[in-house]
């Protein structure tokens, strides 16, 4: 989540003289970070790493805007599962329904 | 299973267990020696341990919101892993536990070497992402005029700080 604010911002800072990436139908071109960057390894202990990946209700972000190919979408859910269940990512949003 | 595994190479698990907070060091050593021993009664060897110390729990175990976080790597035939999960699940001091297959064929000296690796990437990950940090702080400092979007700064400085705390 932290990630996509961050994206954002960025974009408001350049737009501001170029009227065409301001449009309705702005888009990032996006790509499997996984698979981009072999360094980025997907692994259930590394809670930084999913937190990219899982919006502010707990949620792990879909396909579509996460932009992950089949292969790691897969691993990625089963690695949240996982750390979900060691209590290191929650079930539900942090804030106002856990505990 | 374990009989069709080849000679040198035992099949490899990794466990991490969370512990009450309030459990003393020496009720944790206690429990890790004990592991130990399973592990070397099962023929295998215990690869690595990690402490990773006490930790915000992403949610309530057993009324407990904190847990200390203790992850080991070992391998050893068939049923270790069984036995490793019963006497977790009878100590009551673990609130929870999980363990992962890794390898049929475990070699431990690649495993080691692609642990560091992957600590090392996600360490410089870090260090990138507070140096981006600090840049953008850097330039909102900068441009005085536009007041309004100061409030952005210290909004995001403080969603990150909870998110490392809970860590």
């Amino acid at each position: 989540m932290a990630y996509n604010r961050e994206d954002k911002m960025d974009s408001m800072d350049q737009g501001d003289d170029k009227d065409s990436r301001r449009s309705p139908s702005f888009h990032r071109k996006k790509g499997c970070r996984f698979c981009l960057d072999r360094e980025f390894v997907m692994d259930y202990k590394d809670v930084r790493m999913m937190q990219s990946f899982i919006s502010e209700h707990g949620k792990i972000t879909p396909r579509r805007i996460s932009g992950n190919c089949a292969d790691h979408q897969r691993k990625l859910t089963s690695a949240v599962k996982r750390a979900r269940n060691l209590a290191l990512v929650g079930y539900v949003s942090s804030g106002h329904f856990g505990h | 299973m374990a009989n069709q595994t080849q000679a040198g190479f035992l099949p490899g698990f990794e466990t991490t267990f969370i512990t009450r907070s309030e459990l003393s060091d020496e009720g944790l050593k206690a429990i890790q020696e004990r592991l130990n021993g399973v592990v070397a009664q099962y023929g295998g060897e215990l690869v690595l341990s990690e402490d990773w110390g006490k930790r915000k729990l992403a949610y309530a175990i057993a009324k407990e919101t904190r847990g200390h976080y203790t992850y080991f790597v070992y391998t050893g035939k068939g049923d270790v892993v069984h036995e490793i999960e019963r006497n977790l699940r009878l100590n009551d001091q673990v609130l929870r536990f999980l363990s992962v297959n890794l390898d049929k064929e475990f070699d431990q000296e690649s495993f080691k070497k692609a642990r560091a690796d992957q600590q090392a990437a996600a360490k410089r990950r870090e260090e990138e992402r507070e140096a981006r940090r600090e840049e953008r702080m850097a330039m909102m400092g900068d441009r005085g005029d536009r007041g309004e979007r100061r409030h952005y700064a210290p909004r995001h400085t403080e969603s990150t700080e909870t998110a490392s705390s809970e860590e």
